[in-house]
């Protein structure tokens, strides 16, 4: 075993002073900080255009004159509203705004397809509320006559509760789509889906279970003011609030890179002594050849594992730079059956990590294999490539497209561990256990052309 | 008495290689049938023979490179497919040209290799000052010349103090003052610390000053293992050949009755004695010339032949054909 150990360190020595290991580091963290500054730049952008679109008085001058040539039912309470509306200088968003369109429906109050129609005295009470910013007054209104403009029990929840927990309606989009009010929405949506189904008579089990634990979940981060939730923030593309747990978790698909670089590497470990001639120069040492094959395969995974560490280290790092540290305590609630679990969000992103790098470590033990089996980098390290960039869209496409389901057997339908215990591959019944074995009898059957290309082949 | 002699040498030194019966074929060509030699601790043994003859696959299988077909080969008593491990970290060597990670300093290629033989820091840097490095070898060796590649292949072979060193040609690309260097380091190897050195080389002139012993290999066969000496013996024959400078060859000529002879000119003719006791014989014939007035001038032994003829003599009875 020492000397197991020491063939790894000259592995290490030789990839290591190669000046391509080097490029490939570099660029690692100049992926990372692309990334960031991605982020940053949507942020700034997305933020910038909420500026700009609804900080600026709302102009329905044109509007209102296209109303006025055509005349159209009920466009005279239209241009009211929108008069109103502009006289009051409500923003985009904001509850005075849908309050507006509650007033001003055409003619008549209409909710629900109930329709009511306003007393001019109710008509002028509520535009009092809005047109005051009394947003308690406003809730308590549609609380206590609600019922009969036609909103539903589920409908009320959300001014019931924001009285009795004192949470102001938002006042423009941004806190709209930000904490409490994205949580309230949530569990309002969940209620009001719940009722539907008890109304329709046609709910499914699984899925008033799904809606009752979104409640259920909502209402925990309410009642605790848990304003991140980590298992919302996997993208950066969709949330309005981008931060440091949004930027963090999708530092995670920048293992393509990683598993771009370590194919590289893979792919040429043995290959390059064949044409470099050096491979006499290794076999010529006292340590068995299926040694010198583990420590190359060892320094491969090993070196993988590394720059997977790097990546996370150096993501975490800039996010944090970048996007502040308020958040990092934040942890990924889910919640299932009405259990409720909480996980540390540095653990959950590494985890994801770990996820994504089984079709890396997969991908880098076919190229791995190749370089063995042909002592062809290019070879090796092109098949690998294109396995790896384009075998999920290929399996996808057999099945969504063509349903072929035999396809579940490639490895590639089963290298995405999370999407496996998700259950959201695409194939029934897609078990944990079978994709695992799935992967590793592939990995024993990569490993097994290694070991025969570079044991059994004689140096010529 | 020869044989007798051969038996006592065997016997006091100790076999550092053993080769028996060793058949190897790659693809459909059977290139080596039936190897069979020993080379002692203390001698420098050369391995010789033509282009394509069979020596860098022999040495090739010798080093594991390649797998035995047939045949046992044993290394310091270790058998090489039992003992793997223990066979060849007893060996040093440089197989065909000594290719080194180019990107890497000369140093960091020599602790590549003292990393896993264990050897220390000083005894690289002896090595390096033994091979006359000690200057460049922290340069990137893609710098390096073929000799000083050369030169840092014998180091590595050297690093670990092993008991046979295995050099396939490794006086290719050093200079005349390189090659004289090595050639005494490998002699001072052998003859003082009682390393045996198996040296390959399609070069004969180098054969004949470097080693002891030489085992000739043509077409994947081994022609003979000779000392030097026997070699060239061994190839004249049990015959002896003399230059007479007389007066008068054509009157000498009518006295040597019983004796093969040529005449070369009219002073000069060659004699060549085929049975024993040549001394005698000699004494016999120049006594008879003086006695009947031939003036002898001068009696001398034709010139020996080099080691590159009786090479030549060997292998092309052998006929040598390349593939």
């Amino acid at each position: 075993m020492a000397k197991m150990h020491k063939l790894i360190q000259n592995e290490y020595i030789k990839t290591g002073k190669k000046v391509t290991t080097k490029v490939i580091f570099i660029l690692i963290a100049v992926s990372v900080l692309a990334l960031m500054g991605l982020g940053k730049f949507a942020q700034y952008a997305i933020n910038e255009n909420i500026d700009y679109i609804y900080e600026d008085t709302i102009d329905y001058s044109y509007e209102i004159n296209e109303a006025e040539k055509m005349q159209y039912p009920g466009y005279e309470t239209d241009i009211e509203r929108m008069n109103f509306i502009m006289d009051n200088n409500f923003q985009y968003g904001s509850w005075q705004m849908s309050a507006s369109h509650e007033i001003f429906s055409y003619e008549t109050g209409e909710h629900n397809n109930v329709i009511h129609t306003f007393t001019e005295e109710e008509r002028t009470e509520f535009k009092k509320f809005v047109v005051d910013n009394n947003w308690k007054k406003y809730c308590e209104y549609i609380v206590k006559n609600g019922k009969k403009y036609g909103y539903t029990d589920a409908e009320l929840w959300q001014y019931q509760y924001r009285l009795a927990n004192d949470i102001p309606l938002p006042a423009n989009t941004i806190e709209g789509f930000t904490y409490p009010n994205d949580v309230i929405d949530s569990v309002s949506y969940a209620k009001m889906q719940l009722a539907n189904s008890a109304e329709m008579g046609m709910g499914e089990k699984n899925n008033n279970s799904e809606l009752e634990d979104q409640i259920a979940l909502g209402l925990y981060r309410l009642e605790n003011d848990i304003k991140v939730n980590v298992a919302d923030s996997t993208s950066i593309f969709v949330d309005y609030n981008i931060g440091f747990w949004n930027i963090l978790g999708q530092s995670a698909s920048l293992i393509t890179v990683i598993g771009v670089l370590i194919i590289v590497i893979a792919g040429s470990t043995i290959s390059e002594e064949f044409s470099h001639g050096t491979i006499k120069f290794l076999l010529i040492n006292p340590v068995k050849r299926w040694k010198i094959l583990v420590a190359k395969y060892a320094m491969c995974v090993s070196l993988g594992f590394i720059m997977i560490v790097l990546l996370y280290v150096l993501s975490v790092i800039f996010s944090m730079i970048f996007f502040g540290v308020e958040d990092i305590g934040c942890q990924k609630l889910t919640i299932s059956n009405g259990i409720l679990t909480a996980e540390n969000g540095f653990v959950v992103v590494f985890k994801n990590y770990m996820f994504r790098s089984v079709q890396v470590l997969v991908m880098a033990t076919l190229a791995f294999a190749i370089s063995s089996l042909c002592k062809n980098s290019t070879l090796s390290i092109g098949v690998s490539l294109f396995a790896m960039l384009s075998g999920n869209t290929m399996v996808s496409i057999l099945k969504k497209n063509l349903n072929i389901d035999w396809v579940r057997y490639t490895v590639f339908a089963n290298t995405d561990l999370s999407a496996v215990i998700d259950g959201s591959t695409g194939f029934a019944n897609h078990s944990l256990g079978f994709a695992i074995a799935v992967v590793v009898i592939h990995l024993v059957v990569f490993w097994l052309i290694a070991w025969d290309g570079f044991t059994k082949r004689e140096i010529q | 008495m020869e044989e007798n002699i051969k038996v006592n040498e065997a016997a006091t030194k100790t076999a550092a290689l053993t080769v028996k019966n060793l058949n190897k074929t790659l693809g459909k060509r059977h290139i080596l049938h039936d190897i069979n030699f020993e080379a002692y601790a203390g001698e420098v043994f050369g391995f010789l023979g033509p282009n394509g003859a069979g020596k860098t696959t022999t040495i090739k299988v010798i080093t594991g490179l390649l797998d035995i077909d047939e045949g046992s080969i044993e290394i310091g008593g270790y058998n090489l497919k039992k003992h793997y491990e223990k066979a060849l970290g007893s060996i040093g060597s440089i197989v065909e040209n000594p290719e080194m990670y180019k990107h890497l300093t000369g140093m960091d290629n020599l602790k590549l290799y003292a990393r896993i033989r264990g050897v220390s820091q000083e005894r690289i840097d002896e090595v390096v000052k033994l091979v006359g490095l000690s200057n460049r070898i922290n340069e990137k060796t893609k710098r390096y010349s073929l000799g000083m590649r050369q030169r840092l292949g014998v180091a590595q072979a050297l690093l670990h103090r092993p008991q046979l060193l295995l050099l396939d040609e490794p006086t290719n690309g050093l200079d005349p003052a390189g090659i004289k260097e090595l050639r005494d380091i490998l002699k001072t190897l052998a003859h003082e610390e009682n390393i045996c050195v198996l040296v390959s080389s399609h070069l004969m002139s180098e054969m004949e000053l470097m080693c002891d012993r030489v085992g000739i290999i043509n077409n994947g066969r081994m022609q003979g293992v000779y000392t030097v000496e026997e070699m060239i013996r061994a190839n004249a024959g049990d015959s002896s050949e003399f230059i007479y400078n007389v007066d008068n060859a054509a009157k000498a000529a009518e006295l040597l009755e019983g004796v093969e002879y040529t005449l070369t000119d009219d002073t000069h003719f060659d004699v060549i004695f085929k049975v024993e006791n040549v001394e005698e014989k000699l004494a016999e014939l120049n006594r008879r010339l003086i006695e009947n007035g031939v003036k002898l001038y001068t009696v001398s032994p034709k010139e020996k032949k080099k080691l590159e003829d009786v090479f030549i003599e060997i292998t092309q009875s052998g006929g040598v054909q390349i593939g």
